[in-house]
């Protein structure tokens, strides 16, 4: 107990004096997690709201694929990036394996689903109402669509913010992507794994601590907007 | 094509109408919901459409209002065949949609301000930024809401709301205007002002359609009465 009290002591003088191993990982987290978050929204925020709004043959089994997809384990997300990315693999001349854009590869196609599938959900329940009143004031597909997404704002904005967290907690394509290089693709999670695995606490528990925060900080960010939509 | 007083361009049915329904069927399941042998509404010509719950006056609206495709029968409106359609694809129905405005029997506002809500149809059709201010401005003021344009439109009163939807229906002067169940919602301060729409519309050369239980709430202004018995048969009365 007093081992880990002490552990806890030198972890968060870590964090109060900025230490540069703490900075680098927490930045990399970020900067990789926001990225990838990102064009998962880009991508996946219109896939949704098209998967509510529009009709089609096969659009239920599509909605369960993404659905299923919710609950892939990141390993193998990992190993289907780094199948592709790979010497050997399809896009291996991109020499993309072992760079953050290989990460934020991997983390964007782990988090489509969620941005998707919660996108579509809050989509689908905007009260049906608001489309035809946008189409009985002249607008076109496009702008209904818009009219109706810009309902669900708050449900899409939970479906970002999710996708955000879960890109900042993953550890699997991270390591397995990015090949844990200090100071170039080391996140905060892949850090935490070496330095347990190596019985190091002090830094483990410093971004452990950072990580946490991160992840209160990500609920927050996504509860705020809820609130002010039920007021 | 006959210009209005509105500044609209109204097209006409070969008899002249500007709605023209023919055999027209809607069912749902195995119930009909709404059945029309013949409907004619002339230009300028305000209409109140009543019957009981249940009879099919707000599913009749929304096939006018091109909203719905009904199960059988024909649909002209401004002169062109809305269904079935030419294009087979719905395209003309899209066009004609923004010749008619449909106004819901309860409020129903975008999550924006109100100047948004108010110029939505006027930025769906392309109107000229600086214009289509003006025309908000001059609805809101018509409706005595000009200092809420920036006002977030969930936050007004059920009164606000539906002034707001008023203003809303007004600044698009469409040639063909039809209000589901108007007062239902209405307070007393804003009874007045949807009257001087109707009055302003047909003046202007729109038709008016209104569902209504109560026709008297017109105030006299129904040129005639279009009564949906529960069957979903049309009887007419001049």
């Amino acid at each position: 107990m007093g081992e880990l009290l002490q552990a806890l002591g030198a972890a968060l003088r870590l964090i109060v004096t900025a230490d540069a191993d703490v900075v680098a990982a927490v930045r990399a987290t970020l900067s990789f997690s926001l990225a990838s978050a990102t064009f998962a929204s880009l991508l996946g925020v219109p896939l949704g709201a098209f998967l509510a709004l529009k009709p089609f043959r096969g659009r239920r089994f599509v909605v369960a694929a993404f659905d299923s997809l919710l609950a892939v384990p990141t390993v193998v997300v990992g190993l289907a990036v780094y199948a592709a990315l790979s010497r050997q693999g399809p896009l291996g001349e991109l020499g993309l394996l072992f760079t953050p854009w290989a990460i934020i590869a991997g983390q964007t196609l782990l988090i489509l689903p969620i941005v998707v599938s919660l996108s579509r959900s809050a989509v689908a329940a905007v009260d049906p109402i608001f489309a035809e009143t946008a189409r009985t004031l002249g607008g076109g597909p496009g702008q209904t669509a818009a009219a109706v997404v810009r309902e669900a704002l708050p449900g899409v904005h939970s479906a970002c913010g999710t996708a955000l967290g879960r890109a900042i907690g993953e550890v699997g394509v991270s390591m397995m992507l990015g090949g844990n290089i200090a100071g170039f693709t080391r996140t905060m999670t892949t850090v935490i794994a070496l330095e347990t695995s190596k019985g190091e606490f002090e830094l483990a528990l410093a971004l452990g601590i950072v990580l946490l925060a991160a992840a209160f900080a990500v609920n927050a960010a996504v509860r705020w907007p809820r609130r002010g939509a039920e007021s | 094509m006959a210009p209005t007083g509105g500044g609209v361009v109204i097209g006409r049915t070969t008899d002249g109408a500007a709605l023209a329904v023919r055999g027209l069927k809607h069912r749902l399941a195995d119930r009909t919901v709404v059945a029309l042998e013949s409907l004619q509404v002339a230009p300028g010509e305000v209409c109140a459409v009543t019957g009981a719950n249940g009879s099919g006056k707000s599913t009749l609206l929304r096939i006018l209002a091109l909203l719905l495709r009904p199960t059988t029968g024909a649909l002209e409106v401004l002169g062109e065949s809305a269904w079935p359609t030419v294009d087979g694809r719905g395209l003309t129905a899209r066009r004609l949609r923004r010749e008619v405005t449909l106004m819901h029997q309860r409020p129903v506002l975008f999550d924006r301000d109100v100047a948004s809500n108010v110029g939505f149809g006027l930025k769906a059709r392309g109107v000229e930024r600086g214009e289509a201010q003006r025309r908000v401005e001059a609805a809101l003021e018509h409706v005595g809401l000009s200092a809420f344009g920036r006002r977030r439109a969930r936050e007004l009163s059920g009164g606000e709301a539906q002034r707001v939807v008023l203003a809303r229906a007004l600044v698009l002067q469409t040639p063909i205007l039809l209000l589901d169940e108007p007062f239902s919602y209405l307070d007393e301060q804003t009874r007045p002002l949807l009257l001087d729409l109707v009055r302003e519309r047909r003046e202007a050369g729109a038709s008016v359609l209104v569902a209504t239980h109560d026709p008297g709430q017109l105030d006299g202004l129904a040129d005639r009465e279009i009564a949906l018995p529960g069957s979903g048969e049309l009887r007419t009365t001049q």
